[in-house]
Formats: structure tokens, sequence, C-alpha cells
């Protein structure tokens, strides 16, 4: 199957190099201690925040740092087949992990030693790179709660097909069976906290896909400041400063 | 907006602290209180006390953000009624692509998304004439920290319990709000099945009427693929069915009821629409699903308090009501999405 046209167009119009279209909001959960809507394309995911707050169960208290949770789930309508699933199937399971590391290394955790903080993420719609929506869902709904991170988390990914590196692949393209990078990187500090491939790649082409990756997430990382910067503009007109 | 416009958009508020003992009005006229919903109204012992509520608007898309002003009486907080439910927001659907049919409902702080898919099966030999229909209700730990991992799995099924009990019907399927027998399409042999699913995504009280409210806008807007069945050779084979892309029908649903829950606070008076904080202090809660002829399609009572029956007859009454006004509402609210659908597809 053709994955990229001769004139250089993917299936859905874009160019091999073109993310989707980015979307992000904040504040979308008012209960939730800071939240935020993140969407890349056809991929919608919500992230909450609640904490910190006193850690519930006392056993897991850690005395010099603060204990990180994250919960990820789909809901049911978000694929195109409906799955009843259950809660806690091993693929939410390995992706609530992913995210909790990802994010434990950005968060100052010794700033708010014995405390929780709970970053719980729910895929409204699923469209491929679910794992980097919600890794950048969370950074803004972490931000929105104003707690303190050494840096943003952004995360995209991207993947080797017809002999083209892809930028953001969607689902189609994922279930292709070509390779795929998922990059996090921390963009101010250009550290990478997140690598993860499936199905194999030579090493110099992986190096070409790696760095596009990562040149997809300080696009991210660009378009997540501005919407940071635009909310707080909007707190400062709404207490009049 | 400025602080100042914000203060002139909010109307008048009668003062704090201005207790006067005043007669209680029949409770019939509480639920009128349709033009003014910031101005609440609260009882203690036996006397009628007024509040103040206050209602800012945060964004043009209209999130209520209310600052109670309570007064504390003899020691006790009192929290203030407000008997006409918030606007169900205009946000109401959202073109989820891979369901036939969804929407999203905002109460206030309580947000719920409902989707519904139709897939093919096969009916019951019970009742081979007639689609199937489930519901299912997950609360998403976003809404509630409780909810992490199998937190929220007895709300969910009490939510999925009630809001089966009062759209599909009995046992035989009759007196349903939905019809299923125009889910058929070959007796005893296809038909439709259809998912309903819901998520609470933000909560803050009255759940369950933002799901029945969901779920009546998902449906609207459900449209179910035509279908060309090819003739079976056989009687016992199954017939060939050619799903259109195309064509889609739309699903009929005059008869769906809307659900209206009123919590019972202190000794004389029910709340339409309770914010958590509400809900808090309630002593029993009746829901009730009224159709859009008047009829009541389901009825449950929790909380622990008993009631008199002639208190769950008289809330019946006050429920139809509002339930009057919701549907109002909630059809003007799925006519304006279905509207800037239209213009932006």
């Amino acid at each position: 199957m053709e994955y990229v046209s001769p004139e250089g167009l993917r299936l859905d119009g874009r160019r091999p190099m073109e993310m989707r279209q980015l979307r992000a909001e904040l504040g979308a959960v008012s209960r939730a201690d800071g939240s935020a809507v993140f969407e890349m394309g056809n991929t919608k995911v919500i992230a909450a925040v609640y904490g910190p707050r006193e850690v519930q169960n006392r056993s897991q208290q850690i005395n010099d740092k603060a204990l990180i949770r994250c919960e990820y789930t789909m809901a049911n309508f978000s694929t195109g087949d409906r799955l009843r699933r259950p809660k806690g199937d091993r693929r939410s399971t390995e992706i609530s992990l992913v995210i909790r590391q990802t994010m434990e290394a950005c968060i100052m955790t010794h700033l708010m030693p014995r405390s929780q903080i709970d970053i719980f993420v729910q895929v409204l719609q699923a469209d491929g790179g679910t794992r980097s929506a919600c890794i950048n869902a969370a950074t803004l709904a972490l931000a929105d709660a104003g707690i303190p991170m050494c840096d943003l988390v952004t995360s995209c990914s991207a993947g080797y097909l017809n002999s083209t590196p892809l930028l953001d692949l969607n689902y189609v393209e994922d279930s292709a069976g070509g390779p795929d990078v998922t990059v996090g990187i921390l963009p101010k500090l250009d550290k990478v906290t997140l690598l993860q491939m499936d199905a194999k790649l030579p090493m110099d082409i992986f190096e070409n896909v790696m760095q596009l990756a990562t040149e997809g997430c300080k696009a991210v990382a660009n378009y997540i400041r501005e919407v940071l910067l635009e909310n707080t503009k909007q707190l400062e007109n709404r207490r009049g400063v | 907006m400025t602080s100042e416009e914000r203060e002139s958009n909010c109307p008048t508020i009668v003062s704090v602290g201005d207790h006067r003992r005043i007669k209680q009005p029949r409770r019939r006229e509480l639920a009128m209180f349709t033009d003014r919903p910031w101005v609440g109204l609260r009882t203690f012992g036996d006397g009628v006390y007024w509040t103040v509520r206050r209602w800012c608007l945060q964004d043009h898309k209209a999130l209520m953000y209310s600052v109670n002003q309570t007064v504390s009486l003899l020691g006790q907080v009192i929290i203030s009624v407000r008997v006409a439910p918030r606007n169900p927001s205009s946000d109401v659907i959202l073109p989820y692509s891979k369901a036939n049919g969804s929407a999203r409902v905002k109460m206030g702080r309580t947000e719920v998304i409902a989707s519904v898919k139709a897939e093919l099966g096969r009916p019951s030999s019970s009742a081979p004439g007639k689609g199937k229909v489930s519901i299912f209700v997950d609360c998403s730990p976003t809404a509630a920290p409780q909810f992490e991992g199998r937190g929220g799995e007895e709300l969910s099924m009490e939510l999925s319990a009630a809001l089966r009990q009062c759209l599909l019907g009995g046992k035989s399927g009759a007196g349903g709000g939905i019809n299923l027998s125009s889910l058929s399409i070959v007796d005893g042999k296809v038909c439709w099945d259809l998912y309903i699913d819901g998520l609470v995504v933000s909560m803050d009280g009255n759940v369950l009427d933002a799901l029945g409210a969901a779920i009546k806008a998902a449906l609207s807007n459900t449209g179910i693929p035509k279908v060309n069945i090819a003739s079976a050779t056989t009687p016992d084979e199954q017939p060939e069915v050619d799903v259109s892309d195309e064509e889609f029908l739309q699903f009929d649903t005059t008869a769906v009821p809307v659900i209206v829950t009123l919590t019972k606070v202190g000794r004389h008076y029910y709340i339409a629409d309770a914010t958590s904080e509400e809900e808090s202090q309630m002593s029993s809660a009746v829901s009730v699903s009224v159709n859009q002829q008047g009829s009541i399609c389901g009825l449950t009572k929790r909380g622990g308090a008993g009631l008199d029956p002639s208190v769950i007859v008289d809330m019946i009454s006050v429920a139809k009501h509002v339930s009057e006004e919701l549907m109002n509402k909630l059809d003007s609210e799925i006519a304006a999405a279905e509207a800037m659908e239209e213009d932006s597809s």
C-alpha cells in the first residue's frame, strides 16, 4: 500500500515532515487542580492533575520527595471498534508507567516531600500518537496546576514508510507495520527523557528518524509555550493587572 | 471583561444577612424561579431566609463559577438553594468521527460525554423482531481522584442501572424511550445493536441528569446507516447485508425522556440540579424521568432518609415542571449545535 504518493503527499494530504494540527485548552476540568485538553489531529486527550496533596496510602509515602502517580485510560468510544476495555489492561498499565517516569524526570519532587501528585489521562479519541498526546497534555495540566517543573516535556512520534521518514504518524500509518519511534524531550535543556521504538531500523536511518521526531517535539514545545503565555495574559486581565 | 463589567452583568442581589422571617411560600412557586437562578432560598428550622449566590462569567463559553456566600446561623452552616436547573451548555455536540452519534453536555461544572455506536448483531431469541440497546457509563479518574483504578466502578454501575431503567422499557421491551422494533433489519436474523457509552469527565453533582441529557442529544445526532439486504437462498442462512456508507436514517428521539433529580435538603425544600456541595447535605434524592408527553418513564429514590409518600407525589409534580423547562432548553441547544455543525461542515 502506498503511504507516500509519488508527489510526496501522505494519506491525509500532509507532507512527510508535516505535523498534524495542534490544539490545546487549559482548565477543562474545573474541579482538578490543573487540567488540559490536547489534540493532535484527530487524537484528543484530556489530562487532569490533582495535587500536591496528602499521600493516601501511608506506606507509599516518600520522606524527601513527592510521590507521582499516573493513570492512563481510554474511553470505550475512542477507537473505531468499540471494545469493552477492562480497566488495567496491559497496554494501559505500560503507558501509565511510561508517562509517570517521563513526568517524574521533570517535576521538582524534592520541593514537595511527603506529598502526592496524581496525573490522570483520559483518551477521548485515538488516531495514532496517543502516547505523545498524553505526555503533552500532562505537561500542560501540570503547568496549569502550578506544579514546579524544571522544564516542559514534549513528545512526538515519527516513522519510516516507503523509504521516507514520516513525522507524527496517524493510526493508519502506525498500523502499517513500519517502525514507530516515540521521543520525549526537555526542549530547553535539550535532553531526551523518553525513547521508544518498535519494529526494526538500520542505524543511520534510525538517527534520521529520531532527529525528525526531536524537531517535532521542539515544534510542539513552541506551541505549548504560546498557549501558556496566552493563558497567563488572560489571567492577568481577569485579575485586573 | 473587566471586573466592573462583570459586576454590572450580574443581576442585583438581595443583601446578605437580611434574615427576615418570611411566610413559607408554596413549593410550586419555588420551582418557578426560572428567571432568577442566582437568588437562593434556604430553609432553616421553620423559616425561610435569603442567601446570596453570585455568578461570574469566566469566559464567553459561560462556565459558571459561583461564589457562595453562606450565612452561618446559630452555628449551623447553611447552603444556598438553587431551584432552577443550570443551563446545559452550548457545546452540546462534538463530532467524534468514529461514533454514529455523540454529544458533550456541560451543566455548570459537570461535564459528560455520550456516544452511540451501531453494530450489526443477532437479535435475542425471545424478541426476534427487536434490536438491542446496551448502556454503559464510565467514570473517568479525571473527574475525581477516587475513581482511579476500580474506584469508579460502583458509581458507574449505579448510573448505568438508573439509565437503563429510565430509558429502556420493561423486560419485554415495552414502554421504552427507544423504539426497539425500528432497530430490526431481518426478523430473527439481523438487527442493530446500539451501544450507548457515557463518560463522566468532570463531576460537580447531578451527573445522572447530565447523562440523560447527553444521551438524548447523542441519540438525536445519531445516524443509522441504510442497509440493503440480499435475499437469502435458504431460510436458515444468514442473509447478506450491505451497509451503506452514504445514506443515514436519523434516529427518532421524540419519545426519549429526560431525567430530573430532586434532592431533599433540610426539612422542607427540594433542589433541582444540585451541585456536589449541595448533594453532600442531602438526606434523600428522587430521580424522575419524564418524556415529552409528561408521562413518567422511570423513578428512583436514593438516600437513606425515609420520605412521606405525599412528599414523593409532590416531588414528582415539581419534577414534571422542571423537566418541561429542561427539555425545551435541551432541544434548543441541540438545534443550535446541529446548525453550527452544518455551517462548519
